[in-house]
């Protein structure tokens, strides 16, 4: 998929005055086929009329999104999986989790 | 002093050359159009450029001469305004810009003719019964890898339009010649014993492209299984090799190759990740063509 930046989130705007912890990303599922594909997850979006291919990465995040987890849970499991890159591991969960909301596979509300 | 930056048209290159005008019936898988009021001359050049695809309307092949349309015919009426589906008209009297006028409208009209399949923007040839799909952009030496694949033993499918049955996942040849640009033309021609086009024609942004007679071609109602699905990238000075890339990456560029998923929606994007998972999904980073071709032989077995 393509991880392009196209607007602000809640994610941004609002860093300084509340905690991203408790923000929650939930997936859309109304008019999206799933497919898995070699750890990757192919995704129809029928109402869109577009393909994306998630990362393995990209794809845990993905169903993470869809059990509930808040960004903070989200954040803790992948630092769990990847404890070398703990320093990277906000921005690059932040411009994932934007890049998912810019192709309206998710919408993040506040807890 | 004033130099034409273009050389004009050669008298014998004018069109029409001949008062008669004939129409001819071409045929594509399923597609059945009549292109009408066209002179005797494109005939040869026509029918080079599909192949077996051109049928003249009292020829021994066409029980329709003379019929009205049938449902699901297309009227491609190139010289006369009164087309019933696709009105158009050459806006030149030289033959290759008709032909290359004519080119878009048949190519036009195949796309939608056989919308019941998935068509992506790809390459296809085969080998051994391997298939071969190579999705590309254009400009991006697709074609010409197809024509030296072509000229070096492969069988030939198309150099543009892969044809997928959504039932099966299986393509379809689409008999149409290989259509080189100037630069995929001058590789073609020094380092393949190849000097004279099949037909040429100028496209609508005025380049001059040559069609190249494949020496094998796929039978027309024969389709192959996709076997391996390349993804071709030409990097200067680099030596041919091939890459695993995964069938999500395949899948990616099929989808963005596709002239008409969203037209097959669900069923389209699950004929397309069939095709992915079925098949060997790699990278082929080339310079040189013939480095290239010994890749793809190598990949499809001795």
């Amino acid at each position: 998929m393509q991880l392009t930046m196209t607007h602000p989130t809640i994610l941004e705007s609002d860093r300084e005055t509340q905690s991203s912890d408790q923000i929650v990303p939930t997936c859309r599922r109304a008019g999206l086929v799933e497919r898995e594909m070699e750890g990757a997850l192919a995704l129809y979006d029928a109402v869109n009329q577009q393909v994306h291919i998630l990362n393995p990465t990209a794809t845990l995040i993905w169903r993470l999104c869809g059990d509930g987890y808040t960004f903070g849970m989200i954040r803790e499991v992948i630092t769990d999986l990847y404890p070398d890159s703990a320093q990277r591991i906000e921005a690059d969960l932040q411009t994932i989790i934007q890049a998912l909301e810019a192709a309206r596979l998710l919408t993040v509300q506040e807890a | 002093m004033q130099s034409s930056v273009t050389e004009p048209p050669k008298a014998s290159d004018r069109w029409p050359r001949h008062a008669g005008q004939r129409s001819v019936r071409l045929r594509l898988l399923s597609m059945s159009a009549r292109i009408s009021g066209i002179d005797p001359e494109m005939f040869h050049p026509l029918n080079a450029m599909y192949p077996d695809a051109i049928m003249h309307p009292d020829g021994p092949h066409d029980a329709t001469n003379g019929a009205s349309e049938a449902v699901g015919d297309y009227l491609i009426d190139a010289a006369n305004p009164g087309g019933e589906r696709w009105p158009d008209r050459p806006r030149s009297s030289h033959m290759h810009e008709t032909l290359g006028h004519l080119e878009a409208l048949i190519d036009t009209t195949a796309i939608a003719s056989l919308r019941h399949y998935v068509i992506v923007h790809a390459g296809v040839i085969s080998r051994n019964g391997r298939g071969l799909l190579i999705p590309a952009t254009g400009g991006a030496g697709k074609s010409t890898l197809v024509a030296a694949a072509s000229l070096l033993g492969f069988t030939y499918l198309s150099d543009e339009f892969a044809i997928i049955e959504p039932a099966t996942s299986a393509v379809w040849p689409f008999r149409k010649s290989i259509c080189l640009k100037p630069g995929g033309w001058d590789i073609i021609q020094r380092r393949f014993d190849v000097s004279v086009p099949a037909a040429s024609a100028i496209r609508s942004n005025n380049t001059l492209v040559h069609y190249l007679l494949p020496p094998q071609l796929q039978p027309a109602h024969q389709p192959c299984e996709v076997t391996h699905i390349v993804l071709p990238d030409r990097q200067p000075g680099t030596k041919a090799r091939l890459g695993r890339v995964t069938s999500g990456s395949a899948l990616a560029e099929l989808a963005r190759h596709s002239f008409n998923l969203p037209t097959h929606g669900v069923p389209g994007f699950e004929c397309l990740v069939q095709v992915s998972q079925h098949a060997e999904c790699v990278s082929l980073t080339y310079d040189d063509i013939e480095e290239a071709v010994t890749a793809l032989v190598r990949l499809t077995g001795q």
